[in-house]
């Protein structure tokens, strides 16, 4: 009962939080304000474990702190609630639709070796442990949010329910993301497209998998997925001025404390969108600085491995000296920075093939599971990869869509940065790996990450395929005025 | 910078190019469907099942710590000793999360073979298998035998780690191994 008491609570939180930031998506307000409520969260461990080095000591306390930063940051958004109907319901709806199919029908996650350890360490902290026992690589490699926000629930027990709840969000977003980027083609359209991705899509397990697998996968995505949709959104329809910029960094933080990669996708993210002309040097400023500190945030408080000895100040005094020279560089030779920023793509395919050719024989199994897992339907992801490049090949000789490009060239570049971090993972044991086959494998299971980003680019893709003019082989030609999505 | 918004209504040019769409989507799920293996996405429990509950029973490469726990409850172990060289590996929050104090400053005790032996054929053993990682990352797993005595010792609290074969380890309550090999310090 306490733990539906608290859900409801964090149904209600996150539209009251997320109406603060935007009121007029609400497929944006919910999952924006529920982003903020890890966010809150993790603070409330953080709070909680500095509390504890005290002499008294309070069971509990990180719940506590945790409903009362959630009473305070979401009373000032109370009075939006009246004129949030729509996103009330549909929070209340995820929530609900959660409860139904992880509490009534008793679905579980698949079971999986990572899944169980994220279920031990969620019950130790919902039983009061302390977060230090996760600084081990074993427990980092897991994540960190999730694993707290499933150990809110009552006693020693997990609050399983969250898992459906934020596959939900994401396919909030992402629908409401797709029908805002096709609000200028017909119906009839618009229905095509859907229809033929979304049958393609889930006729492939993997999508069915992330709806209850218990992994920080989905809360990646949903990171990613809102950051790149509240960028692409004109910062007009924000109920804040710098609501825009506190939307995305409230999901690249949760996307840097759910995974291990998280801060690398988060900060390719930043150099993407940095590139656009209508992006000011001080967001990207503090999107930096956002990811960082969030990464610092979790190191910390888990005493991680990574922040012992000297590298307990070299990482953030490295982290500062990166911040003062991309702020130098904007100051100086803004061109440069734009320029590096907008190669971004080109620099992670350079690493990447770089280290292809230097370690040739070591990624030549992982290369061959790549293709086995994507292209060969061993991954659980049946043959969509197939579907996605066949639009993306078509859609070279067609007019595209200027956020068509955009979302390509994010999906390109948060790819080849998975590459990298599974390369890194690998490498940390001797020679870098691209994996093995299976739907386990870690970088098959990345690519959850990207579901919802991967979904929008092939419906979009699918709509210009059915409706612009072929023009030949065009590879820069694009429609639109701008990458900014206009939702008068 | 706010982009200008299309005027005009995107319509279906071509309805070859939707029956192609449609044609290829086709494709592609009927291979989704009939190419690939499929198995349950996600499972169903009758009952909210805690992690132990859940780990006990499905041989989880990283279940030791549980077995320990569920068959011996919070116990000491010693004699782990190295993962890298010549031991078995708990990871520290998995020994945290069971209340367990793990002592890898030593290695394993080596038994001779009369002494594995003996130890197997002491009557009332009760024994519990699981299977930990062990001597160096690349030969991933071992199996390791967790052994207590009732008639022994019916009040468990150290368990020492030995070496029984090539790849099997063993967790033997300490007056257990005693009463084989003599004392153990």
């Amino acid at each position: 009962m306490v733990d539906l008491a608290l859900l409801a609570l964090i149904a209600l939180a996150s539209v009251a939080i997320g109406s603060r930031v935007i009121t007029k998506h609400f497929w944006l307000t919910v999952p924006i304000g529920f982003l903020a409520v890890v966010v809150l969260r993790i603070l409330s461990v953080v709070i909680a474990t500095a509390a504890n080095r005290l002499p008294v000591k309070i069971d509990g306390l990180d719940a506590w702190v945790f409903v009362a930063l959630l009473v305070a940051f979401a009373l000032p958004g109370v009075k939006n609630l009246r004129s949030q109907l729509w996103a009330l319901s549909a929070s209340f709806g995820v929530v609900a639709l959660g409860e139904l199919g992880s509490r009534v029908l008793g679905f579980f996650t698949r079971p999986h070796g990572d899944a169980l350890w994220i279920l031990t360490l969620a019950e130790y902290v919902s039983g009061g442990g302390a977060p230090w026992v996760m600084g081990t690589s074993m427990s980092l490699k897991r994540g960190f949010s999730l694993i707290l926000l499933l150990g809110l629930g009552e006693g020693e027990n997990r609050i399983d329910a969250f898992m459906p709840i934020i596959f939900g969000l994401l396919a909030m977003v992402t629908i409401g993301f797709t029908l805002l980027l096709l609000r200028d083609f017909s119906r009839r359209v618009t229905i095509a497209s859907i229809a033929v991705v979304a049958a393609v899509v889930f006729t492939a397990s993997m999508p069915w998998v992330a709806v209850f697998y218990v992994n920080g996968h989905t809360l990646v995505a949903l990171g990613i997925t809102v950051s790149v949709a509240a960028m692409l959104v004109s910062h007009e329809v924000f109920a804040h001025p710098r609501g825009q910029l506190i939307a995305v960094c409230l999901g690249l933080a949760v996307v840097t404390m759910t995974r291990p990669e998280g801060a690398l996708l988060s900060l390719v993210v930043v150099a993407i969108f940095a590139s656009r002309h209508d992006t000011k040097p001080t967001e990207v400023l503090v999107s930096i600085a956002a990811v960082f500190a969030s990464f610092l945030t979790w190191m910390y408080t888990v005493s991680s491995y990574v922040l012992t000895g000297r590298m307990t100040w070299l990482v953030p005094l490295a982290m500062v000296i990166v911040l003062a020279a991309v702020w130098a560089l904007y100051r100086w030779v803004p061109k440069v920075i734009d320029r590096i920023f907008a190669l971004t793509p080109v620099i992670l395919f350079a690493v990447f093939a770089g280290l292809e050719v230097v370690f040739f024989s070591a990624l030549k199994k992982g290369d061959r599971s790549l293709v086995t897992n994507l292209l060969l339907g061993s991954g659980g992801w049946g043959f969509i990869f197939w579907g996605f490049l066949i639009i993306a090949a078509v859609s070279f000789f067609v007019k595209r869509e200027m956020i068509y490009g955009t979302l390509l060239r994010v999906l390109v570049s948060l790819s080849l940065a998975s590459f990298l971090a599974k390369m890194v993972d690998g490498g940390q044991f001797g020679s870098p790996t691209l994996g093995r086959v299976g739907w386990d494998d870690s970088l098959n299971r990345m690519w959850i990450h990207f579901m919802g980003l991967f979904v929008v680019a092939a419906i979009v893709g699918v709509a210009q395929i059915l409706t612009n003019d072929f023009v030949g082989l065009k590879l820069r030609r694009s429609i639109g005025a701008s990458e900014s999505v206009d939702s008068k | 910078m706010i982009a200008e918004p299309v005027k005009n209504v995107h319509k279906i040019r071509f309805s070859k190019r939707l029956m192609a769409v449609v044609l290829v989507a086709l494709l592609i799920v009927s291979a989704n469907l009939l190419l690939t293996r499929r198995s349950n996405p996600f499972q169903r429990l009758d009952r909210y099942e805690s992690a132990a509950e859940l780990i006990n029973g499905k041989n989880w490469n990283w279940g030791l710590a549980f077995l320990v726990r569920s068959t011996q409850g919070k116990v000491s172990l010693t004699n782990l000793g190295d993962l890298q060289n010549d031991g078995i590996f708990i990871p520290a929050e998995l020994a945290e999360v069971n209340h367990i104090v793990v002592d890898s400053s030593s290695p394993p005790l080596e038994l001779s073979a009369d002494d594995s032996v003996a130890l197997r054929a002491i009557s009332g053993n009760s024994v519990a298998i699981s299977k930990t990682r062990c001597l160096n990352r690349f030969h991933k797993y071992c199996d390791v035998r967790i052994m207590s005595n009732k008639s022994i010792n019916a009040d468990a609290k150290v368990f020492v780690g030995v070496h029984l074969s090539q790849n099997i380890f063993g967790l033997v309550e300490k007056q257990l191994l005693e009463s084989v090999i003599g004392a153990v310090s």
